[in-house]
């Protein structure tokens, strides 16, 4: 049989640990780990962020990895009982509370490109998830009522933007009983109605700006898998997830996008990329979670999972998703 | 491949990291439990987070035990909540 010499021309390298200079396709013994290791190609993973001030889940959530910010929600299941109005700001490393939201609510619309500049609108409230449809923007330090959305709803709404320019879509009437294609504009005065979503359905994900945003999954009784894709004035069916869920989080574009975590009807972990085309799954977080904030400014290589509820109970829990541009993997023979 | 079952509390940014996710299974689920790789890193990171080693059965006894937890508690709302509640009824699963 051929041995590494023979194919390479060298024997393979020890070296105490991993090497500080990796070259995709290196392969070497480290003696530290008695382990025979190579170092691969990109690829994604999830690391444990800065936990956050309290449990939180079904808030919303704008900005980036390392300038976020977490809103309302709850702290637990259900909902109703237990929502709040906290504001959490994340920078990359510690969570610092914000100042309170003016309308409490939990399952709304949020946007935003940082945690000093967000949009929250629309939602469900206590008593009943009784749809809202007040917008709130927050400053960095404050939160302050700017207008309503044409139509209330909650439940669970898609959304895609920034502060001066943001897209919601989908959602739940209540005290109606439908969910909704609805898509609705904001310019940063006010909101317009445009196109509605080919499917109505509430707690989609979405990313994205006013020209060109996803909607994805969401919840039609049971979950689904279907993505659409806006072109800044319709949507038109794009290929669906590999796994249907509902009221998952995402980060960034309708070209290359994450989206993670939700509910299929229990917590998932796991993380789907989006190329433009079709979704691919990636990696799992550590601890599945439905409800959870994420980061939709970030992008498919850099996101955020915060809190979210969580086999059973709402969490307080963060990570960080980060693509390397090498990965050290250990050789296993069995 | 065969697991190895911990308690441990989450203490955030640190607690696992990118590297420790590439070098082994990691799962976390109720009741502070971790599901972990067994292999040398996955020891060394049950080591690092004073990890309270469990066997299988009593790892899923304490997930199991949230698990009921959360069911009694979804079970006592009405049936107007249930509706309402955006969360299904909470069900047992087996680890890993």
């Amino acid at each position: 049989m051929a041995d590494y010499k023979g194919i390479k021309g060298f024997k393979v390298t020890s070296i105490a640990g991993d090497p500080t200079n990796k070259v995709v396709g290196d392969v070497y013994y480290d003696t530290t780990a008695n382990a025979l290791k190579f170092v691969g190609g990109p690829s994604g993973t999830w690391a444990s962020g800065g936990t956050m001030p309290d449990t939180k889940m079904g808030g919303g959530s704008a900005g980036t990895q390392t300038a976020n910010l977490q809103f309302g929600g709850g702290t637990n299941a259900p909902l109703n009982g237990n929502q709040v109005d906290t504001t959490f700001s994340y920078d990359g490393t510690s969570w610092t509370a914000g100042g309170a939201m003016g309308t409490i609510r939990f399952a709304m619309g949020s946007f935003g490109a940082s945690n000093t500049a967000a949009i929250a609108v629309a939602g469900s409230a206590s008593p009943g998830s009784s749809s809202k449809a007040e917008t709130e923007s927050y400053n960095g330090t404050s939160w302050t009522e700017v207008a309503d959305l044409l139509t209330a709803r909650g439940e669970g709404l898609g959304a895609a933007g920034i502060q001066g320019a943001g897209l919601v879509f989908g959602g739940y009437d209540r005290p109606g009983t439908t969910n909704v294609t609805l898509t609705e504009q904001w310019n940063g005065t006010s909101w317009t109605e445009v196109n509605d979503l080919n499917t109505a359905r509430q707690g989609p994900g979405g990313c994205g700006i006013t020209t060109a945003a996803l909607c994805i999954g969401g919840d039609l009784t049971p979950q689904t898998a279907i993505t659409e894709q806006w072109n800044g004035t319709s949507w038109t069916e794009v290929n669906d997830l590999n796994k249907a869920r509902n009221h998952a989080a995402s980060s960034g574009t309708s070209t290359l996008a994450l989206f993670f975590g939700g509910q299929a009807p229990g917590a998932c972990a796991e993380t789907e990329q989006w190329n433009g085309t079709s979704w691919t799954e990636v990696g799992d977080l550590s601890t599945g979670r439905y409800l959870l904030g994420g980061s939709l400014a970030g992008t498919a290589l850099s996101a955020l999972a915060a809190g979210g509820g969580s086999s059973p109970a709402g969490t307080d829990a963060t990570e960080e998703w980060t693509v390397s541009d090498t990965t050290v993997k250990t050789v296993t023979v069995s | 491949m065969a697991n190895k079952y911990c308690t441990a509390t989450n203490t955030g940014k640190g607690f696992f990291t990118h590297e420790d996710r590439r070098q082994f299974y990691l799962s976390g689920h109720a009741g502070d439990v971790w599901v972990v790789g067994d292999n040398f890193f996955g020891d060394t990171w049950i080591d690092r987070v004073s990890g309270i080693s469990k066997t299988r059965a009593e790892a899923q006894a304490i997930v199991d035990g949230k698990v009921e937890e959360a069911q009694a508690a979804y079970d006592a709302l009405s049936t107007e909540e249930k509706e309402i509640g955006l969360q299904s009824r909470p069900q047992k699963y087996y680890l890993p």
